[in-house]
């Protein structure tokens, strides 16, 4: 494939028929033309090889963020922070929140999560079929980031973040995407001058309050679309995650058994999981200046899509890239990102996912899924699955 | 073994602290430090590597 072939100026990474074949998809890009042009969303490059999305994700200077990150954008006319922010503003707005999301900070939150997720799978455990996005992979990431934020839980967010997130791509009016985003927003609005009302509270909002840029406090602006982005950023992303890991349990019995008999090995699974299913496959820059990468050359102005999902089936870094090594880390694959926009909540997100799969195989250690088509693991939507509740409990 | 961190390319993802916490701490404002003088215990030196190799900005130095 030449860097004209009408493929490669057809690509778009959100298409699903594409990701259903992305191993083919990916390698034949990275190996015939690494740096590409595509001509979907307004034109952009796009980087394929782990090497070039690992230079461009770290070279804030050469690769701006705050023009826009999403391909399409959200189009709502605000940017999404911190990820689409550059220095000075970057880095301060990520002092503030790295403490909040780091290891320990996080591990001290397992036993919140884990009550959660064993709620949801008490809920469905008796039933013998389930369809476990709704009932598991999309609540759990909103029962827990609602409650970091300390606001109610309220069935309006799905709608509003399903509206922001899928319909830039599914044809949704604009219109309607418009008046999802003034919801979420007026609703945040409220929440923020309640927690000016009543100081001291040790929720993400409050948080946000005591923020400031090189001693500036934050503007009400960028308390707004911090707390928005905090709130969306890992609802779909999360429960994407944690379906396809599910899925894969279903579908590889021997992955499941595996697990069972080492639950240690939960963190390999979790690991490949995110590397060979990527939640966000790609992300995008623009380049601040004339420059080149691995050779092509990019003008100023012209956007970069960085393909994760592709870096990370990346054979020059992950041998036998496309299989899922259940005795593998594979610690550099960049599902989170790479450079300093890599995901603050990244560890959060894997322990919902390693809670998750703990709680479900300890109610439902044998499960398949329903008769009919696999749905896949790159697309969310329902994941139906079926198991024995005749034998009685032991 | 002995490990040291780049404090110029850290940015602050942890997960050496995820990974290894009994070499790798946090300072206050997140950024990834070495517990002690940065040398290795003999038990948890597979971690610290494992630590090295998954850095994402690979701001960890190893050295033996």
């Amino acid at each position: 494939m030449a860097a004209t072939d009408p493929r490669a100026a057809a690509f778009d990474h959100n298409d699903h028929a594409m990701r259903a074949r992305c191993a083919e998809a990916y390698a034949e890009l990275r190996e015939a033309c690494p740096v590409f042009h595509s001509d979907a969303w307004g034109g952009f490059w796009v980087a394929s090889r782990h090497e070039d999305v690992y230079e461009v994700g770290r070279d804030v200077e050469r690769f701006a963020s705050a023009p826009g990150v999403m391909l399409p954008p959200v189009g709502h006319g605000r940017p999404l922070l911190p990820m689409e922010a550059d220095p000075p503003e970057h880095p301060e707005y990520r002092r503030l929140l790295l403490p909040r999301f780091a290891p320990n900070a996080v591990a001290g939150m397992e036993g919140d999560v884990r009550a959660l997720a064993r709620g949801l799978v008490e809920s469905i455990a008796d039933r013998g079929e389930a369809d476990l996005y709704e009932t598991l992979c999309k609540p759990l990431p909103m029962l827990l980031i609602t409650s970091l934020l300390g606001v109610e839980r309220d069935e309006a967010f799905w709608a509003w973040t399903d509206a922001l997130i899928y319909g830039r791509v599914d044809g949704t009016p604009q219109a309607a995407i418009m008046a999802a985003a003034d919801s979420l927003y007026a609703f945040l609005a409220e929440q923020v001058a309640d927690r000016r009302a009543h100081p001291g509270r040790d929720d993400l909002i409050s948080l946000l309050l005591a923020g400031d840029v090189e001693g500036r406090p934050y503007r009400e602006d960028e308390i707004l679309d911090l707390c928005f982005f905090l709130l969306i950023a890992g609802l779909e992303n999360t429960a994407f995650g944690i379906r396809a890991t599910l899925r894969h349990l279903a579908v590889e019995p021997s992955v499941r058994s595996a697990v069972l008999a080492d639950p240690s090995l939960v963190h390999n699974l979790v690991e490949q999981s995110l590397r060979l299913y990527s939640p966000v496959t790609a992300l995008c820059r623009t380049a601040t200046r004339d420059t080149e990468v691995n050779g092509q050359p990019i003008s100023a102005g012209e956007r970069v899509l960085l393909l994760f999902g592709s870096a990370n089936r990346d054979p020059a870094v992950f041998p036998d890239a496309d299989e899922f090594h259940l005795d593998r880390r594979d610690g550099r694959h960049v599902a989170f990102g790479i450079g300093p926009h890599r995901c603050v909540g990244s560890n959060l997100a894997r322990l919902e996912m390693r809670v998750a799969v703990e709680e479900t195989l300890r109610l439902i250690p044998d499960f398949e899924l329903a008769p009919g088509p696999d749905p896949g693991w790159y697309a969310a939507g329902r994941l139906d699955i079926v198991w024995d509740v005749s034998g009685g409990a032991e | 073994m002995r490990v040291e961190v780049d404090r110029t390319a850290c940015v602050g993802h942890a997960q050496c602290l995820a990974i290894c916490p009994a070499v790798f701490a946090s300072d206050e404002l997140g950024y990834a430090v070495v517990v002690g003088d940065g040398t290795v215990p003999p038990e948890h030196e597979d971690d610290a590597q494992e630590a090295a190799d998954s850095c994402p900005e690979q701001a960890i130095g190893v050295s033996r």
